[in-house]
């Protein structure tokens, strides 16, 4: 056998000495160009190569030689036109990149077969054709494309035989789900942010919730993105969906477990993709523990509460006692039917039973409060509350002005202190009639 | 002319809120608590005032302050106590929806809100948010078994909307019921 081998190698090298090898040799040796078979010679124009790839009387095997000559010396485009022209048929191509032509001759061409056939035909052989599968790929019908990903045998001979890009590219160009695309841009060293972009931005909804229930898909993008990139693709993924989707793409990509599972938590993860910066800021708060967030119904409450309720001269039913968080000597009253508080600087209260979307206006409100911590005037207190409302409450109210105007009306029905020096100081009623912008910290960075 | 008692005699609005300061000072939880007048709440020749301790209007309580009595919105009888003294189970027009409204909602049912003449009638309101077709106009009724106040209203703490139907009985007991079209 070895003896057999050195002696074909010996005979070819003499045949590609006659043949006048080319002088293009690949660097390092790795890629050796073939040897120039006898039916080429340097100077072949191409109507010559479509005429001898053409020839059905110059035996198989010479043409896939030339042919694998004619890819090396002009290049993969050059000899897809001559395939085309001559409808040799698919091209394959070995893993040292030697093309060769299948098929018969006339009656082989691509636009005769089925895209399962042309895809098989590119696979068959010693190497696949990338070119010949993506071109063929897109140049099918949508149906076609569908029939090919229903057929299993087929793309586990496509997953097979393709790798990288190429198998990325295939299963992009056939319209694979989302969910077997997005690790290839997360694939090597690197990730390709703008290609999870285009493809979380473009992906129909139902493709995107399957990405949302795939933990694995999820932890990838956790693990691989972050900051904006995170969050742009969290946005993407989210976009349209159902509160409680939207919920479930938050829990996958961000670490929410600083806020209380529950309402809280969904509430967080919610501002966390809002495209709101004030939002994004009050959520990062909580994530990382500068605020806090507490359920009502969760706080340590002192012995007896009912009775030390009565003995304050209120009915149990409609009041109650909690201590503060983080304290078991400072209590505080709060009405049994309450919607939510700051109880300190940096700890937010509200009840459980309150919507998504409340407390992600209290989240707001509160922790805009605790970054404009100053109430020591009827004015003081009102710009403060004329700020939290603004970014919480009241900031769907798009008109500017008649936002202004009513969160005015709302504070001064509400906060009697206020109202009260509204009503008896006439330099604190200009003083609020002319603030009609909130000033100070609207961002909750 | 009858004498004046001597209570009623010093009875003003800082002599009101001095007495009302030294007993919520000796509350713990609202010891130093914010205490203003209110006088769209001022009822039965009562001064109204609201104490509202560190968890701001969560912790809200609002004050009827007279010349020989203080009662609170802390007790579910207190809002029974002024709708004996007005009269409003007992006679029809008492009261029309809007003040009632103000009154029950501050003194009993703790919430804050503006009671709605159409169902898109607050700006915070959201499309959808109180369907049409079970939105009623608020409505004032005497009946034989006392005054009916029925209304909607935008609750600006839950931010959602609020029916409340409440019965207010010759004697002064007042029970309602409520329900939200978001909550239930």
């Amino acid at each position: 056998m070895a003896e057999s081998t050195i002696h074909q190698n010996k005979q070819e090298q003499t045949e590609s000495q006659q043949n006048k090898r080319p002088d293009r040799v690949e660097s390092a040796g790795l890629n050796l160009t073939p040897e120039r078979p006898f039916l080429a010679s340097g100077e072949d124009s191409i109507e010559k190569h479509i005429q001898l790839l053409g020839d059905n009387r110059i035996h198989a095997s010479k043409r896939q030689k030339l042919a694998s000559y004619i890819s090396h010396t002009r290049g993969n485009r050059y000899l897809q036109r001559i395939i085309d022209t001559t409808r040799i048929g698919a091209i394959q191509r070995d893993p040292n990149g030697e093309t060769t032509t299948a098929g018969t001759g006339e009656g082989s061409g691509a636009e005769t077969q089925t895209l399962e056939q042309q895809l098989t035909a590119a696979m068959e052989g010693i190497g696949t054709d990338e070119a010949a599968i993506l071109s063929a790929i897109r140049s099918a019908s949508v149906p076609d494309r569908q029939r090919v990903l229903a057929n299993s045998a087929l793309m586990g001979q496509l997953r097979s035989e393709l790798s990288g890009s190429d198998l990325f590219n295939t299963l992009e160009a056939l319209g694979a789900p989302l969910v077997d695309l997005l690790s290839f841009p997360m694939e090597g060293w690197g990730t390709d942010e703008a290609t999870l972009f285009r493809l979380t931005a473009n992906a129909p909804a139902d493709q995107r919730r399957a990405v949302i229930g795939n933990s694995g898909i999820m932890g990838q993008l956790r693990g691989e993105l972050s900051g904006d990139d995170l969050w742009t693709v969290g946005r993407n993924l989210a976009n349209g969906l159902r509160t409680e989707e939207q919920v479930a793409v938050a829990n996958g990509l961000f670490d929410l477990s600083a806020a209380p599972s529950g309402v809280i938590r969904d509430a967080t993860g919610l501002l966390m993709l809002s495209t709101e910066v004030v939002d994004r800021n009050t959520a990062r708060r909580i994530i990382n523990g500068s605020m806090n967030a507490h359920y009502i119904e969760d706080l340590t409450q002192p012995p007896d509460p009912a009775a030390l309720v009565t003995g304050y001269g209120y009915d149990p039913a409609l009041y109650t006692v909690y201590y503060k968080p983080g304290s078991t000597t400072e209590t505080m009253l709060v009405q049994t039917n309450a919607v939510g508080f700051q109880a300190t600087t940096t700890d937010i209260c509200g009840m459980r039973t309150l919507s998504v979307d409340r407390w992600k206006t209290l989240l707001v409100h509160e922790t805009n409060h605790a970054l404009n911590p100053d109430y020591s005037t009827p004015l003081i207190q009102y710009k403060s509350e004329f700020r939290a409302y603004w970014v919480a409450e009241f900031r769907e109210v798009a008109d500017l002005d008649q936002r202004a105007q009513q969160v005015k009306a709302h504070i001064l029905a509400n906060y009697p202190a206020i109202s009260a020096a509204y009503n008896s100081d006439e330099a604190v009623r200009n003083a609020i009639d002319a603030h009609t912008r909130p000033d100070g910290n609207v961002t909750n960075e | 002319m009858a004498k004046k008692s001597q209570a009623a005699s010093d009875f003003t609005p800082e002599s009101a809120q001095a007495r009302l300061r030294k007993l919520v000072d000796n509350i713990p939880p609202s010891k130093g608590a914010t205490i203003a007048r209110v006088p769209d709440l001022d009822v039965c020749g009562m001064l109204a005032y609201s104490v509202m301790p560190s968890t701001g209007l969560a912790g809200e309580v609002i004050y009827l302050v007279g010349p020989d009595e203080m009662i609170s919105s802390g007790l579910r009888t207190t809002i029974n106590e002024v709708m004996r003294r007005l009269e409003v189970g007992k006679k029809p027009g008492v009261l029309d929806v809007y003040r009632f409204a103000h009154l029950f909602l501050r003194l009993r049912a703790h919430r804050r809100g503006i009671v709605l003449d159409a169902p898109d009638g607050h700006v915070l309101l959201r499309p959808g948010q109180l369907p049409a077709e079970i939105f009623t106009p608020p409505e004032a009724t005497f009946e034989k078994d006392g005054a009916h106040f029925r209304f909607w209203i935008y609750e600006t703490d839950h931010m959602e909307p609020f029916y409340f139907d409440v019965l207010v009985a010759p004697d002064g007991t007042t029970t309602f019921t409520e329900s939200s079209p978001s909550l239930n």
